[in-house]
């Protein structure tokens, strides 16, 4: 294997940032699954069993695109950085390092500009969106997993933060687990707010809390950045210069 | 046909609201909108309904605030005659009215507790019971709620009912405010310059980098109607002409006085504060021939502030 990651850690980080960010958003990303549970038919909203099915398709479809987008920024990365070899590796590492410390500023309410980033994902959000409202009302389970697969292509800065990541990752198939782990990470958050809405709407509007996880990504961005600084990958980060040489 | 065109901005803030309400535009369910005054709430609600598939359907915008208490529970389920006191016919109410439209609830957080749980229970069933009737009714009406004011604190004071706001808040639209989008500013100023250019038939000013400046460290406590508002007095005034920043009306003194301390240095030998202060009293006084709001205006002061620091240096007050 020509590229073993120095930071093979990154399906555990990948995984973090999805918790992490997912409760930052639940102000935005909240009216959309507000929207996506009471469209529900009245009979499906009653039980309990119908709702977890549905509220799990439309998750499944959202973990399905971003594994798609994961595997596709693999392959860009294999194509634009592999003929510089470990430094061109070492550059994407140091790229998503900075995107990721951004994130952190911006969830930390210190960069706020990092939202401009969202503007990446507009027109092919504006080609999609169209068919999503189409499956609206939903009523059956492969329209609430289609509707997941458009949902998972909205502009968001978090889900291009984990994409950066994954670009890290050094193969598409890894890129995509990546993005699966980032995906998982975002699940409680995201199947919890019909739950626990009060809880979760209160955490994530907590100066404190947000400047917490903010910290928390900037200390992962670090840890990309510097792999010799994560305890988990010292081992790796070593075999990877025997390999290469 | 994109509805939602009405609303100008690019801000990151603005595109992600939009986006989750085009999202729910196209369901039936129960929408909160959040936003200080002036930031386009009501404008926010007429594209979403627009946007649904009850556009053709009727659409009833009340202000919950501006009904006295009394009449507003008459006004919105009905009554029956002779329920109370000038209640001389049977009344339908504006739910039976609007049914298979949308109503728009401005200021929801006025609405008075008795009349929440009313809501609710129509918001969970669809039914309703007008005042002296006995047999609930039903109707199917689709609910925008507008609220500018903070509904988790008029939660804790026991002034609004909180499974009504879990009810409403399953799917939160917050319009950032205008000092929060700053980024937008050159837009609206465009779109109202050419909107009242249009209207009045008069050509369009333009502001000055600096005045642009002062606008945008500006706070705009009326928001989007402050700045709409501001377009079209100096469309009015200044057709055609550069807006410079002394062209401006006083609330922007104070944005002013800001830019222009910044180049204000601190000597190397440092000063005396209070002494300085003094001073400086005393130079708007002189100034202005003793008028006191004048000398406050000069030194970015309310009034009062003026006469409490005079007062504090033993300025004689007449
Ligand atoms: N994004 C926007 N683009 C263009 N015009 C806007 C925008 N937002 C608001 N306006 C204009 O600003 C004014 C105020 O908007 P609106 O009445 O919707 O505010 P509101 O939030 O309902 O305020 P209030 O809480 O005081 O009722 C209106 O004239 C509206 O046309
Ligand atoms: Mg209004």
């Amino acid at each position: 294997m020509p590229f073993d990651p120095a930071f093979t850690s990154s399906y555990i980080v990948a995984f973090a940032m999805g918790l992490a960010s997912s409760l930052h958003c639940i102000g935005m990303c909240g009216s959309i699954i507000g929207t996506l549970t009471l469209s529900l038919s009245p009979n499906v909203r009653g039980s309990n069993y119908l709702l977890s099915a549905f509220v799990l398709n439309y998750n499944l479809g959202r973990l399905t695109s971003y594994m798609l987008a994961g595997g596709f920024v693999g392959i860009i990365q294999s194509i634009t950085v592999m003929p510089f070899g470990e430094h061109g590796y070492r550059m994407i590492q140091i790229l998503s390092a900075i995107i990721m410390a951004s994130s952190g500023f911006y969830i930390a309410g210190w960069f706020s500009r990092f939202a401009y980033i969202e503007k990446v994902g507009l027109i092919l959000w504006k080609k999609l969106e169209p068919y999503g409202r189409r499956l609206i009302p939903v009523s059956n389970r492969l329209q609430a997993y289609l509707f997941g697969v458009v949902w998972g292509w909205l502009p968001c800065g978090l889900v291009y933060t984990a994409l950066a990541l994954a670009a890290t990752a050094g193969s598409a198939e890894k890129s995509a687990f990546t993005m699966l782990a980032f995906g998982l990470g975002t699940l409680p958050a995201v199947m919890g707010v019909g739950i626990m809405n009060g809880v979760l709407t209160r955490l994530s509007r907590m100066k404190q809390f947000k400047k917490a996880i903010g910290i928390f990504m900037i200390t992962l961005a670090l840890m990309a950045a510097m792999p010799w600084l994560n305890p988990m990958v010292i081992n790796t980060h070593t075999n990877m210069h025997v390999t290469n040489h | 046909m994109d509805y939602f065109s009405s609303i100008i901005g690019k801000s990151p803030e603005l595109e992600s609201m939009i986006r989750s309400a085009k999202i729910a535009a196209c369901t039936d369910v129960a929408i909160l909108i959040k936003g200080e005054t002036g930031t386009g709430k009501e404008v926010l609600a007429r594209a979403i309904q627009k946007a649904s598939r009850r556009a053709n359907k009727s659409f009833l915008s009340l202000n919950c605030a501006a009904l006295p208490e009394g009449l507003i529970e008459s006004e919105l389920f009905g009554h029956k005659k002779g329920a109370f006191t000038g209640a001389n016919n049977n009344s339908p109410g504006i739910f039976k009215a609007v049914d298979g439209g949308t109503i728009f609830l401005d200021e929801i957080n006025s609405l008075p507790l008795a009349i929440q749980g009313k809501l609710l229970r129509f918001l969970d069933s669809g039914e309703f019971i007008p005042i002296g009737e006995t047999i609930a009714h039903k109707t199917n009406v689709r609910v925008i709620a507008a609220t500018n004011t903070d509904l988790n604190r008029l939660i804790i004071e026991g002034k609004f009912r909180q499974d009504l706001f879990f009810r409403l808040n399953v799917v939160p639209l917050e319009l950032p405010a205008l000092k929060k989008r700053s980024e937008d500013i050159d837009l609206l100023i465009n779109y109202f310059f050419k909107y009242f250019a249009e209207l009045h038939s008069i050509p369009t000013p333009s502001f000055s980098k600096a005045a642009l400046k002062v606008l945008k460290n500006y706070s705009w406590p009326g928001n989007i109607r402050e700045l709409r508002n501001l377009c079209e007095r100096l469309s009015i005034l200044l057709a055609g002409k550069t807006i410079e920043v002394e062209n401006l009306p006083y609330e922007f003194e104070q944005v002013r006085e800001i830019n222009k301390s910044e180049n204000f240095i601190l000597p190397e030998c440092g000063v005396k504060l209070d002494q300085l202060e003094a001073d400086l009293i005393y130079q708007a006084l002189d100034r202005t021939k003793g008028n006191r709001s004048k000398s406050a205006r000069l030194l970015g002061l309310t009034r009062d502030t003026l006469l409490y620091r005079m007062q504090k240096y033993g300025f004689g007050l007449n």
